[in-house]
């Protein structure tokens, strides 16, 4: 059991996808202006990784290796489609905000990483453990990101006023140069909290 | 050879596979999101017409109009316009008052405005200040001495947009509603 318990947890600090890995960045400074979005990008990106994963574990005997790449991407963009329907159909103020990254979730590498570098290779509970994992790290990443931009850059915090009204809000960290600046030290922050005595 | 049909067999199998998921993906959820849409644009046409207790979608000169009634009265009419802000179309309904040819209300149905700038259009106290002008006194006060809209700051093209479009909306009433009643009073006269 141990072994499976580090397949969720690995994804969250110390493999992150956004903050260590540094996959997936292109979401992750693109749809992080409201913590809303952010959440959304997150958690929709992560049914699709945990699906994505069980489907390509559990048929993964069948996928010949010379294959693996295009029948990877029908799975992935099956279930992408599927969010996107299934986002449009009951959740349309999240669908309007995320607009044309949710359809780009395709080709957000952290999927098609996973399918190839993990679920083409265990079993379907690890894979699906690995998956929430890797979900979880990401979402938690952009939803960070998201955070500290909303508040920072709009003075509201899940569209709720944050920071009282004497704070100027700083429009530069909603614009996309913010994105990069606090991801910088998002990043810097996580190695600091993370880094094991002695010299990094 | 036949290894590269084995293949293309089983990737042809997957894709069909795939397609058939997504078609039932979309039968259930395409209602769905007709309805939603449907939905969404009646609650912005009510919302734009106050006044009218029951709305009539109307093609006039190859432009939608929606016109509001109150009882048999016509008292109001919407209409969209996508006056081209900053950064792209923004589109807007607007809805007039037909006897003061004064604006009703304004929604904003989409834009690609800047966050925390001209994305400020959605702020209430800009839109309400449209609220009850006329075409003539839909201008910017720094553009114009009987201009009454106040432009928000940072962000001159963005109000800039917003406004000639409203005053726009106006005239396009406006002219479409001439038009309306110089059909009917034709077909009036050609009944009577």
């Amino acid at each position: 059991m141990p072994t499976t318990w580090k397949d969720f947890t690995t994804g969250i600090i110390r493999e992150n996808p956004t903050l260590r890995l540094m996959i997936g960045l292109c979401p992750t400074l693109a749809v992080s202006t409201t913590a809303t979005g952010a959440l959304g990008m997150g958690l929709a990106t992560t049914f699709v990784l945990v699906g994505s994963n069980l489907s390509i574990s559990l048929f993964r005997k069948l996928i010949p290796i010379e294959l693996r790449i295009p029948i990877f991407i029908v799975i992935i963009s099956t279930f992408v489609t599927t969010i996107d329907y299934v986002m449009m159909a009951y959740f349309p103020a999240i669908h309007r905000t995320l607009g044309v990254y949710v359809p780009l979730i395709v080709v957000n590498c952290i999927i098609l990483g996973r399918a190839e570098a993990f679920a083409y290779h265990h079993t379907a509970l690890s894979s699906i453990l690995d998956g929430l994992g890797m979900g979880t790290g990401f979402t938690g990443g952009i939803t960070l990101l998201g955070i500290f931009r909303e508040v920072l850059g709009n003075n509201t915090f899940f569209q709720v006023s944050a920071l009282g009204t004497h704070f100027q809000p700083m429009i530069l960290m909603i614009l996309p140069p913010g994105a990069f600046l606090l991801i910088g030290f998002l990043i810097a922050g996580l190695n600091a909290v993370t880094r094991k005595g002695g010299k990094g | 050879m036949k290894k590269i049909l084995g293949l293309g067999l089983r990737l042809a199998f997957v894709c069909a596979l795939a397609a058939g998921i997504l078609a039932s993906v979309y039968r259930v959820t395409s209602p769905i999101i007709e309805e939603g849409a449907r939905q969404e644009k009646l609650r912005k046409l009510r919302f734009v017409l106050p006044g009218a207790d029951r709305l009539e979608v109307r093609q006039i000169k190859g432009r939608e109009i929606t016109l509001g009634y109150a009882g048999q009265e016509l008292v109001e009419a919407a209409i969209e316009v996508a006056p081209h802000g900053y950064s792209g179309s923004i589109r807007l309904l607007v809805g007039v008052s037909t006897t003061g040819r004064v604006v009703r209300r304004i929604a904003v149905l989409s834009d690609k405005e800047t966050p925390g700038l001209g994305n400020k259009i959605h702020d209430y106290w800009f839109l309400q200040q449209f609220v009850g002008k006329d075409a003539e006194h839909l201008q910017l006060k720094k553009d114009a001495p009987q201009g009454t809209i106040d432009a928000i700051s940072a962000a001159t093209i963005s109000s800039r947009a917003v406004t000639n479009g409203v005053q726009q909306a106006v005239r396009d009433v406006q002219d479409l509603l001439a038009d309306l009643s110089s059909l009917r009073e034709g077909t009036a006269k050609n009944r009577g």
